[in-house]
């Protein structure tokens, strides 16, 4: 099929008298990594949770060619939208594997019995689900983690157990809220690397929220740019630096010159 | 000496899995719907007066009659669910659909108090002796028959539990609702799927534990039973209310210590010491550790 994997039209979100997401507009190519950028408070989760059906919004969304505004949550998920959350929606008292395993069993279709007893479509289905859940996990290099809780993991870890919790269900679009907040250097190379891998070997599409902007401009294909819930800009990497208004959404103008501004957002790491 | 402490002790143990299962039944739909009700109050008295209705009036053997029971009463949990709890957080925001739940619940119990005594009546009934009267002598220790198909049918049901949630895919899901409902939204478990039989297996513990209540000796089925189910939230309380195993660890611990005390607690405390202990115990608990003794930690990034 042609046409855009994601379309989002004219979303509006308001809690009370804010709001919080003011008439967004935009679409996401197949094979896109698309990035949506602002400051705290920009709304890019609550966006998300529009994506992911987690809030009510005006305005329209097509998945795929077709309307998922006002579907739940986990009809989203079972249409292959799979996200992950900014405060990790990890599953603490559950295992890794276990983890990993909770996005397929909404798959399996064998019924409570045959899963308690343990035979035919259940267990194959079992064995299959698994086979694959090592195999993500193996890609990410945590196999050896498998049976390890949630509890007893570092917070950088467990940010890519989220990512292999995502990429297990095999979706066709993955949504990754702020994945490299609050780890150090390495473990941001690290799980940069791997989601690339995964997009690469899985042939993802994915939409990312980054507060990192010299991490984005390397990354994403297109970039849109949020504040106080408008859309400021919408463009490739080259256009969202050269865009006056995200830079004075970034460092503000008052005080600082837009030249230098945007000197600083070019510059990179080095 | 000793035999009349193994008598204790065993006995207390019978109570404690009383205690186990009603609490279990809280714990679940706790989990499952994410707000505290008192509704299993109601599924224990209905479950006993519905196995009533079908075991004494229509003749139907015991076991189908349990079975019936427990079905009944899902059937009027999954409605009052859906008519009416599912509105309220729809409508209501998180913090004041959990105070509409917990109010709405204790005017639904006195509703069924009601029902219960204008249906069947206000005195007590007797649902026969289904365990036996008899009692298994043990060298000098007297066990009633009851206590051990209280045990028996308590580890059973607590036996299915732990396996429907451990090893299916809606245990799995009712694990991960409990755990971050939103996360799991996304990873496609639907509630939906998984309420039905979080109620079905809160009815089924609590009617089984009215049953057992209803046919203790000398006891009998009374439209006050409810408030015999309440004695369980100590337990509850002190297993950390939402952790199973703590249900069973706290509801062994207070079966035991109160048995004891009716045993060998001083007559100067007074008649009643027994029965209110398990509040002292949990009054004290609430002081010392709050999140009771075996409470589930759940990690959550600010």
């Amino acid at each position: 099929m042609s046409g855009p994997l994601l379309s989002a039209e004219d979303v509006t979100v308001r809690f009370g008298g804010v709001t919080a997401v003011n008439g967004v507009s935009f679409d996401v190519a197949r094979g896109e990594l698309f990035a949506i950028i602002g400051p705290n408070g920009a709304g890019k989760t609550t966006l998300f949770n529009c994506l992911s059906g987690l809030v009510k919004y005006t305005g329209s969304i097509r998945f795929d060619g077709a309307p998922i505004t006002g579907r739940r949550a986990d009809q989203i998920a079972q249409v292959g939208i799979a996200r992950t959350f900014q405060n990790l929606g990890l599953f603490s008292s559950m295992t890794v594997l276990e983890n990993v395993l909770v996005g397929r069993a909404s798959k399996l279709t064998a019924g409570i019995p045959a899963g308690l007893l343990w035979f035919g479509k259940a267990r194959r289905q079992e064995i299959d689900a698994r086979q694959h859940a090592y195999e993500v996990l193996d890609v990410m290099g945590m196999a050896d983690l498998a049976h390890t809780p949630i509890r007893s993991l570092p917070y950088g870890t467990r940010k890519r157990v989220e990512l292999a919790k995502a990429a297990v269900v095999a979706p066709q679009l993955l949504l990754l809220d702020e994945p490299v907040a609050g780890l150090n250097h390495a473990e941001t190379e690290e799980l940069i690397t791997a989601v690339l891998e995964l997009k690469e070997a899985m042939g993802l599409t994915i939409v990312l929220i980054e507060h990192d902007t010299f991490l984005v401009m390397d990354v994403a294909d297109r970039i849109l740019a949020l504040n106080f819930g408008q859309p400021i800009g919408l463009g490739t990497p080259a256009e969202i630096q050269a865009n006056p208004k995200v830079v004075e959404a970034y460092l503000g103008t008052s005080a600082v010159d837009d030249a230098v501004a945007v000197e600083t957002m070019k510059g990179g790491e080095g | 000496m000793m035999d009349t402490f193994v008598q204790i002790l065993i006995s207390g143990i019978a109570l404690g899995f009383l205690y186990a299962l009603v609490s279990l039944s809280f714990v679940v739909l706790l989990k499952a719907t994410g707000h505290f009700n008192l509704l299993p109050g109601s599924f224990v008295l209905l479950g006993a007066y519905a196995l009533f209705q079908f075991h004494k009036n229509f003749g139907i053997e015991f076991w189908i009659s349990l079975l019936l029971a427990i079905l009944v009463v899902t059937a009027l949990g999954l409605a009052i669910q859906y008519v009416i709890f599912q509105r309220i957080e729809r409508t209501a925001d998180q913090h004041a659909a959990g105070l509409a739940i917990l109010l709405v619940s204790i005017g639904l119990l006195s509703l069924s108090q009601a029902t219960a005594v204008s249906s069947w009546g206000a005195e007590v009934l007797l649902l026969g002796d289904p365990w036996g009267l008899s009692t298994l002598r043990l060298g000098a220790i007297n066990i009633p028959v009851r206590d051990i198909w209280v045990i028996i049918l308590s580890v059973v049901v607590l036996l299915v539990f732990w396996l429907v949630i451990q090893h299916t895919r809606v245990g799995v899901g009712m694990r991960a609702l409990a755990s971050d409902s939103q996360a799991a939204y996304v990873q496609g478990i639907s509630p939906r799927k998984v309420a039905p039989v979080a109620w079905l297996m809160s009815a089924a513990a609590a009617v089984i534990a009215g049953v057992l209540m209803a046919t203790e000796a000398g006891g009998g089925l009374r439209p006050t039973l409810d408030v015999v189910a309440f004695t369980a939230l100590p337990a509850l309380i002190l297993g950390g209310i939402r952790s199973l195993p703590g249900c069973v660890a706290g509801g062994l611990v207070l079966g035991v210590l109160q048995q004891l005390a009716n045993g060998y607690a001083p007559a100067a405390l007074g008649q009643q010491f027994a029965t209110v202990l398990p509040w002292i115990i949990m009054i004290v608990v609430l002081l010392v550790r709050p999140s009771g003794l075996f409470a589930t930690r759940e990690f959550r990034r600010a």
